[in-house]
């Protein structure tokens, strides 16, 4: 099997990853931050581990500020639900996926914000942006790569726009956690959304909201246990605890940790190189297939959009799955982009490439999809 | 040999571990406990253990390393 989907989730995991999720089940999987035996002080202790190396690792000066959530979307909504307030307006991209979109319509849609979308694919980024700012806009919210092609838009100037303006600057890194070099102090992000399953190489269960120093506290979207202050009705107003109700999922922030650990041995640079080098050899096989067309060839990264002329993506993809290649078809949960790139009706075919793949893998894929034009 | 206790109460067990790896880095002995009262606030919470004679000394490194603590109090274990 040649595994083609990584945006979705990355696959297979480095075998630390593995190991160290049977160790927390067989050996110190307690309830963190409920009771003080050693079971549950052991988890306690591995989280506060990951917790260090996340914001280590993101640039974030307090790790007190690394909130564990359930995937990448709960982060985004906690962020979107919990910071802007009733009359305020928000700017984002139209390369969003679902997970900032929907929850964003959904307030606008109650009368509560009203948003504003520039075009991500424009040259002059911050220009864009500037020209949609008022004097309510609280916050901007874009996917640093998009999930759809290799589009990545300019954090650090995107950063310093918004420190200018006092705006709210809400990082989605679901595709380039891992890929990209992100230091929240020096790109000017105050809140990181990230999922541990994808270029972070942890697992899925487990999603990432990292707040910068000084941030305000967020308004609380889920309520519930959290070890702290449990006679009082409200939730705790110290970070971590205030946006983590329930219980964590100890097993997957543990391999979050040793999937960190794994990229900082390759290093996000060789591993960029490397997923880089494996988008342009395919984009140059797959663009000498007379009736493939790729989208947005100009940007290079981890993701790869193409069509095949008269054939539906479902069934490119489906012909490629027979052939022992995993891609995705279809709108990649991303409406607003799939329309800018012109596959609004029956979407696209999505490869997505990740450290394990070779450079083999581009041969196989471009055998498979020439298969089917003859 | 016996020491008189004092705690740290510290709110959530994320904060009760980092004060705790701090101390411990600056060889002060100390241990994760759970309280009930803290500060006024009901219900569980976390804090740290560590003998009354380093009170001064816990006082000066938690607060140099910006750990805000709710409220000290004397124990009434040994460690």
């Amino acid at each position: 099997m040649i595994y083609l989907d990584n945006a979705a989730t990355t696959f297979p995991k480095p075998p630390q990853v593995l190991r160290e999720v049977q160790k927390c089940l067989s050996s110190y999987c307690g309830n963190p931050g409920r009771g003080s035996h050693r079971l549950s002080n052991a988890a306690g202790e591995k989280i506060f581990e990951v917790r260090e190396q996340v914001s280590d690792f993101f640039g974030c000066e307090n790790s007190e500020n690394v909130v564990f959530t359930l995937n990448d979307t709960y982060a985004l909504n906690l962020a979107i639900k919990g910071f802007l307030h009733p009359g305020d307006h928000v700017i984002i991209s139209n390369f969003e996926h679902n997970s900032v979109y929907r929850p964003i319509r959904a307030m606008a849609d109650c009368g509560l914000i009203k948003f504003s979308i520039f075009d991500a694919l424009a040259p002059d980024t911050v220009g864009q942006i500037e020209k949609l700012i008022r004097k309510n806009t609280r916050a901007v919210i874009v996917n640093h790569t998009s999930n759809v092609c290799s589009l990545t838009l300019p954090v650090e100037k995107i950063g310093e726009l918004c420190r200018k303006h006092k705006m709210i600057f809400i990082l989605d890194a679901a595709q380039s956690a891992g890929h990209e070099e992100i230091h929240m102090e020096k790109m000017g992000i105050d809140v990181l959304c990230a999922p541990a399953h994808k270029g972070l190489m942890g697992i899925q269960g487990c999603g990432l909201l990292v707040l910068r120093e000084g941030l305000s506290l967020p308004e609380t979207v889920i309520e519930g246990g959290s070890g702290v202050n449990s006679l009082e009705w409200q939730m705790p107003d110290q970070l971590p605890e205030r946006l983590e109700a329930g219980t964590l999922p100890t097993p997957a922030i543990a391999a979050l940790g040793e999937g960190i650990k794994f990229v900082r041995s390759v290093g996000t640079d060789e591993i960029k190189k490397h997923l880089a080098n494996l988008f342009v050899l395919s984009l140059d096989r797959l663009s000498s297939i007379n009736g493939v067309k790729i989208y947005a060839p100009k940007h290079q990264g981890s993701t790869l959009l193409f069509t095949v002329s008269g054939i539906p993506s479902d069934t490119v993809a489906a012909h490629l799955d027979s052939c022992g290649i995993c891609t995705r078809s279809g709108f990649h949960c991303c409406p607003s982009g799939h329309n800018v790139l012109g596959t609004p009706e029956d979407g696209a075919v999505r490869v997505s490439f990740g450290i394990f793949n070779r450079e083999s893998d581009t041969d196989a894929l471009y055998r498979a999809v020439k298969e089917l034009v003859f | 040999m016996y020491y008189q206790n004092c705690t740290a109460s510290l709110g959530s067990q994320t904060r009760a571990i980092k004060a705790q790896h701090i101390l411990t880095r600056a060889s002060i002995p100390c241990t994760v406990v759970a309280t009930t009262v803290q500060d006024g606030k009901r219900g569980c919470g976390y804090g740290v253990e560590f003998p009354c004679s380093m009170l001064s000394q816990v006082k000066t490194i938690l607060e140099q390393n910006k750990v805000a603590v709710r409220e000290y109090s004397g124990g009434d274990r040994s460690l």
